[in-house]
């Protein structure tokens, strides 16, 4: 295990820039997620991690040690990709212990070590199937298995989870995330699905055209994030169109004046964002106005049953309006039809500048 | 409710397996005869046979210009496979790896001997080893190793061509996962990328093997003295006489590639390989 640090790595193709000067620590231990939209660069970087690719410029650490100019096979990463690539001529026993051959550890520790492997994994009844009679779960516990059997600096994970069904993946998730914190293995875990990475990553790093938008915790990002980008492409948002006023104050369209409470790192101040399940619905003014309530009139146009909350679409002078409300028996908030004018509030310091 | 089945769902099946059938009877039928003919009785060939014998095999086996056609044949054909495949496979992972410029004229020239004509091939090859035993005192003509290199350029392009099939169908993840895991560029060729092409390989083997063992075009201009190949023995033979022997050298010739082409595929799918 060890710390991994990124400087200034970057990446072109064919003049077309892939990763951009990007910069990156990771603790040891650490469960980091790239998150980003399909070809913004995220397996371009964990192939630099792993020396698939070589880097035009920058520099990659495993802990002090700069590895950025060795070949793959001298850095001591594990890798697992989308499609597990295991090796169709061997064993699942055999592709487990492939890496330990490589290391020339003996017969009997590497035999007891792919056996301890397999059942981290729960595979061990398996041990001597081909990969192409096992199920898409099945390989992908494998992969993870050969890529862990050698204690790597590193574990470098490409979508691991996309070629399972959802079901299988939320089983899947839970246990690579066990398995990474019983082995304390400093992790990169590349996907295009923000739910994958909220539930699984210590830190989630949000990258766009190559470079890191912003790196954080889940809440972190969720609450506050940097960019327009960053919000849009995690969980959901209402944009509101406008222009700042002064210090805290933001200018709607309709030239009513909003207060919010925070203005994003990488803010371009013309978009107010707040989330869904932050706005309250209320006919006429809100019964128990907190002091910093902000509110706005709008247009009930739709309203969704979605099991365990109601989604209302509002319109609010030309701009969509998503209200969330959760479900429950413990009190019964208000229903609202469509077409009715409601109040919609929510507090100044969940509102965002962007 | 099952959908009633419409006329045309059922007579094409019916159609396909008849030309099926009518090709595989056209492909089998001159072999059997040529099988059949060989245990004619008489020495001249005439339907309906007389009797029937086995004494054409040991005639056969008993005239050294087939026993040595058949041994030359033999030794010609493993080393052109050997050469083929020793050659082949370098220039299949050359040109299925890398980008260059004249990479898509190497491989037409690759695949030329396959579509140039034997004759015109021999006739090239023969000029070209006179012309150089005139320029440097080398003989190659009408040796034996003249001739194993004639069958190897003849054979090499069934290899580049199996071989770089399986090449592009294969998964490159599993080459960078053992890299990853540890393995330098030859264990991961050894224990990777060999094992994926086995398919290719035994197939390219296969067919270099038998294209030589058959070959009469290029040979004709090859053969010398003491390296005539069982084709050539042939024809030979076929000049003076028209007798069964001819036919059970050809049967045995035709168990020969038959007998390589059981073996192998006993070993290994021979399918997987197109
Ligand atoms: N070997 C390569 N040669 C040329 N271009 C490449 C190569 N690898 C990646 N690219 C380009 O770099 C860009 C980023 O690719 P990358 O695979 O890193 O994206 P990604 O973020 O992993 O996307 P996805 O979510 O679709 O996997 C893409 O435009 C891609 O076409
Ligand atoms: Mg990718």
């Amino acid at each position: 295990m060890s710390s991994i640090t990124l400087q200034a790595l970057s990446k072109s193709y064919g003049g077309t820039v892939t990763v951009d000067r990007l910069d990156l620590d990771m603790r040891e231990a650490e469960f980091l997620a790239f998150l980003g939209p399909s070809g913004c660069g995220k397996s371009t970087t964990l192939r630099m991690i792993a020396g698939l690719a070589m880097p035009d410029s920058g520099r990659i650490l495993f802990g002090e040690r700069d590895v950025t100019r060795l070949p793959p096979y001298r850095r001591n990463a594990g890798l697992v990709f989308q499609g597990y690539a295991l090796f169709p001529n061997m064993t699942v026993a055999g592709n487990v212990a492939f890496g330990l051959q490589m290391r020339r550890t003996g017969k009997a520790e590497t035999e007891e070590r792919v056996r301890r492997a397999l059942e981290l994994v729960r595979m061990a009844h398996l041990a001597d199937r081909l990969p192409r009679q096992l199920s898409g779960g099945q390989q992908q516990r494998v992969a993870l298995a050969r890529a862990i059997v050698y204690s790597p600096d590193a574990l470098l994970l490409d979508e691991p989870l996309s070629a399972l069904d959802a079901k299988l993946r939320a089983e899947v998730r839970s246990e690579l995330r066990r398995l990474q914190q019983d082995l304390a293995l400093t992790t990169v875990f590349v996907t295009h699905d923000q739910d994958e990475a909220i539930s699984v990553a210590d830190r989630i790093a949000v990258m766009s055209a190559g470079r890191i938008e912003q790196v954080g915790r889940p809440e972190e990002i969720y609450a506050a994030p940097a960019s327009l980008f960053v919000a849009e492409f995690l969980g959901m948002s209402n944009f509101l169109p406008g222009a700042s006023d002064g210090p805290g104050r933001f200018r709607l369209a309709s030239g009513q004046v909003l207060g919010f409470g925070r203005t994003g790192a990488r803010a371009r101040g013309a978009t107010l964002a707040v989330r869904p399940e932050n706005i309250r619905l209320s006919r006429g003014a809100p019964a128990e106005a907190p002091g910093d309530c902000q509110a706005v009139d709008a247009v009930v146009e739709e309203v969704l049953y979605r099991g365990s909350l109601v989604e209302y679409r509002l319109d609010l002078g030309g701009t969509r309006l998503t209200v969330h409300r959760q479900n429950g028996d413990h009190d019964r908030p208000e229903a609202f039809a469509r077409g009715e004018t409601v109040t919609a509030a929510w507090r100044a310091r969940s509102a965002i500048l962007l | 409710m099952r959908p009633f089945p419409r006329l045309a769902d059922r007579s094409f099946p019916l159609a396909m397996g008849t030309l099926a059938i009518a090709a595989f009877a056209l492909l089998v039928l001159p072999l059997a005869t040529v099988a059949w003919v060989s245990f004619f009785e008489g020495k001249i060939i005439s339907f309906p046979p007389s009797g029937y014998t086995l004494d054409w095999y040991r005639a056969a086996w008993e005239m050294p210009r087939f026993r040595d056609g058949l041994q030359t044949s033999l030794r010609v054909g493993l080393v052109a496979t050997a050469v083929s495949l020793a050659t082949g496979v370098p220039a299949a992972l050359f040109l299925a790896r890398t980008r260059f410029p004249g990479r898509a004229a190497i491989q037409s020239v690759l695949l030329g001997p396959l579509i140039v004509p034997g004759i015109v091939a021999g006739v090239a090859l023969y000029m070209f080893m006179i012309e150089t035993e005139i320029a440097t005192g080398l003989q190659t003509a009408q040796t034996f190793g003249g001739l194993c290199l004639g069958h190897s350029l003849i054979a090499l392009p069934w290899t580049v061509r199996l071989v770089t099939a399986q090449l592009v169908g294969m998964d490159r993840q599993a080459e960078e996962a053992a890299a990853v895991m540890g393995a330098r560029p030859l264990t991961v060729f050894w224990r990777v990328t060999l094992p994926a092409i086995r398919p290719g390989l035994v197939a390219g083997g296969l067919f270099s093997f038998v294209i030589s063992f058959v070959d009469l075009e290029k040979s004709l201009f090859l053969v010398g003295p003491g390296t005539t190949t069982l084709p050539i023995a042939i024809i030979n033979y076929l000049e003076w006489s028209v007798d069964p022997t001819i036919a059970a050298v050809a049967t045995a010739q035709i168990a020969v590639i038959s007998a390589v082409m059981i073996v192998t595929d006993r070993f290994f799918k021979l399918t997987r390989a197109f």
